[in-house]
């Protein structure tokens, strides 16, 4: 199968998706360059029209998608940063997702923000965070995390069909991420967890940009301890395919989960006390988390400090698995920033 | 759109209606039966009375807090059974029992109202987007009140407008007060209507106690809207003759420790929409003595049935909650 990089992925999807269904557009601060390199080709073939570059008014931003999915239209509200969000937090946060509910299922918002992710750039507090906490605790959006070229193209096709406000929570260091694509077209489904490694001893559930951090140490792991870890990447939040997390821990005993959001609150803290609630009989140790520190995340150097590292969850594994000598993989896994 | 007897009288019954609506909105609060709460609109039914006699039902109107939004869904074509229904918290509301006190129905052009006030000012511009994209001249009005113009959604939604000349008209119903606070205390000018200068946008200051000053400032900025020449900015100077909400004292008043001279009220009631387009029938002769009895009687019925239909219609099913989060 070809091989194209995640960021291209991203690109076809809006391609062809835009093709498809004219009532799709995409608007966003500078969308028609698109900084992470996700725009190309996309206002030559379809115009200043339906590839709106907007002022720098994230309320505006998201607000007017609300107005325009409600009106019939299914625009892609495009964040250059996620961060950027909560300037649009009620748009989003209430208008976006409790609109149809409050209004007793009596309008639909088909909308889709997309958002790029993500820290381990140096780059401060407000230009690295994972959203994940704050979309997750509002009921009426979905969510999305690709972690892969193959499920960025998959996963946007979904997002743009459905007929419910999505974020999509695009990785910032996975945009120069090679994948196979196949040429033919195709979606993910949403609620479909994959199981992106088979394991006994240990069940890792990761997120994003971390899936290929936790594979690259599950593999060292199983060379040189022969530690044997699943890791299963929910690819989205919401829906949550529990099921299929839960056998997976039923088999291997134990549980990590490894998200870049903060550990307070964040997606750790619901997907374990879920395994606490349902899966707590089969639990050989407590449920562990690795997640960013409860502190903002730090610019530059002291990035590091805050943010999950390769050896936490190698760490994570040795005390679930009831190893006091953790493998070191300090060097040996690298984190790699866009910057 | 030519100013016929008919709609004359179209437009006075649409103030007795709104009138009446309101006043059973109240009386059903103090006698228990709201689910919620209510924030009366008496002074300011001109407005949305006239805004709508010149829209059509897929034209979208986002309407505002104030009165709940009663004076333009009402004459925007929302039954006023389904209104008072929601308050009633039941299944057959304009909220289908969800919302508390707010409606949608895309069909009459309602796509709904939240509860931050200014929170649908970037959804106007949106639906102008879609509106614009689709190419049939509907048009959009983005209602709030001058408490809104406190929120940066007005400004962005503004900008867009006028950027992409979006069919949207921004209405504007200046009654003087964001809830107990009196706009000079928080603004440094008198008339809102100058926030429209600094993006390009035309705007006219109205006097919202005078349904025909309504509707003939209306129609050119829905004539701009339809045609693509962009968004306009209409000030209506208007007026709320109760309370913030009811069961309040009136903060604002005067001798209830608030900030509204009582000769304030007294001079704005002097000028009551409903009476003042009354006397102006009359004296013209389209409206005899025995029409405005008949108006109103038919008005207090419609209001007696819609609180017979509201106290008799089901409760919503908590069982339908998934079904209302997300769409299939």
């Amino acid at each position: 199968m070809r091989q194209i990089l995640y960021n291209a992925a991203i690109n076809e999807a809006m391609h062809e998706e835009m093709e498809r269904d004219e009532t799709v557009y995409m608007i966003g601060e500078e969308c028609s360059q698109c900084v992470w390199g996700t725009s190309a080709g996309l206002s030559e073939k379809f115009g200043a029209h339906r590839i709106r570059d907007s002022a720098i008014s994230e309320a505006a931003i998201i607000g007017s998608s609300v107005g325009a999915a409600l009106a019939g239209y299914r625009p892609i509200s495009y964040m250059m940063f996620a961060d950027f969000m909560m300037c649009g937090a009620d748009e989003l946060l209430y208008k976006a997702a409790k609109w149809r509910f409050a209004h007793g299922g009596k309008v639909k918002i088909p909308l889709v923000v997309r958002a790029p992710i993500g820290g381990y750039s140096g780059i401060g507090a407000e230009h690295s965070q994972c959203m994940e906490s704050w979309v997750w605790r509002t009921p009426g959006l979905k969510i999305a995390i690709p972690s892969n070229p193959y499920d960025a193209k998959g996963l946007l096709k979904t997002a743009i069909r459905d007929d419910n406000p999505v974020v999509f929570l695009e990785h910032k260091n996975l945009m120069g991420m090679e994948g196979p694509v196949p040429e033919e077209t195709y979606t993910v489904p949403f609620g479909k967890a994959e199981i992106k490694r088979e394991g006994t001893d240990v069940t890792i559930v990761a997120t994003g940009y971390l899936v290929s951090v936790t594979l690259q140490v599950a593999n060292l792991l199983q060379k040189e301890k022969g530690v044997n870890v699943e890791v299963i990447d929910p690819r989205t939040l919401e829906p949550l395919d529990l099921d299929t997390i839960l056998a997976s821990v039923k088999k291997t005993k134990g549980a990590i989960i490894v998200d870049e959001d903060t550990m307070r609150c964040g997606p750790g803290a619901e997907i374990g006390m879920q395994i606490m609630e349902n899966a707590f009989d089969y639990l050989d140790a407590p449920v562990k988390r690795v997640a960013a520190k409860n502190y903002p995340i730090a610019g530059a150097y002291l990035e590091q400090f805050v943010l999950p590292q390769p050896q936490d969850i190698a760490n994570a594994v040795a005390e679930v698995t009831g190893d006091s000598e953790p493998l070191n993989v300090a060097g040996r896994v690298a984190t790699k920033g866009v910057f | 759109m030519e100013v016929t007897n008919e709609l004359l009288i179209k437009l006075y019954t649409q103030l007795v209606r709104v009138r009446k609506l309101d006043e059973k909105m109240i009386e059903c609060l103090f006698a228990g039966k709201l689910r919620t709460f209510f924030h009366s609109g008496q002074g300011q039914e001109a407005p949305g009375v006239a805004l709508c006699a010149h829209l059509n039902d897929d034209d979208m109107v986002f309407y505002n807090h104030r009165s709940h939004g009663l004076n333009k869904c009402l004459p925007k074509g929302m039954p006023a059974k389904q209104i008072l229904a929601e308050h009633f918290g039941r299944a057959t509301g304009g909220g289908n029992g969800f919302a508390g006190f707010h409606y949608a129905d895309l069909n009459l052009g309602l796509p709904g109202m939240g509860g931050m006030v200014a929170g649908e000012l970037t959804l106007a511009a949106g639906a102008g987007i879609a509106c614009q994209l689709r190419g049939k001249g509907q048009v959009v009005v983005s209602c709030f009140g001058d408490g809104a113009t406190g929120r940066g959604p007005l400004h962005e939604g503004m900008l867009m407008a006028a950027a992409w000349k979006l069919p949207v008209i921004w209405f504007c119903e200046n009654n003087l007060y964001a809830q107990w606070t009196r706009v000079n205390v928080t603004h440094p000018r008198e008339d809102l209507s100058d926030l429209a200068q600094g993006y390009g946008i035309p705007a006219a200051i109205v006097d919202g106690q005078d349904v025909m000053a309504v509707y003939e400032a209306v129609g050119p900025a829905v004539e701009r809207a339809r045609s693509g020449k962009g968004p306009t900015f209409l000030e209506m100077k208007t007026y709320r003759f109760r309370p913030h909400a009811e069961g309040f004292p009136d903060f604002s008043v005067q001798t209830q420790g608030g900030m509204r001279p009582s000769t304030e009220t007294e001079e704005w009631m002097r000028r009551d929409p409903v009476r003042l387009f009354k006397t102006s029938l009359m004296e013209k002769g389209v409206l005899t003595q025995d029409d405005v009895v008949r108006i109103d009687k038919e008005a207090d019925d419609e209001m007696a049935e819609a609180e017979r239909f509201s106290a008799e219609s089901p409760w919503p099913d908590p069982k339908d909650f998934d079904k209302a989060l997300y769409a299939d």
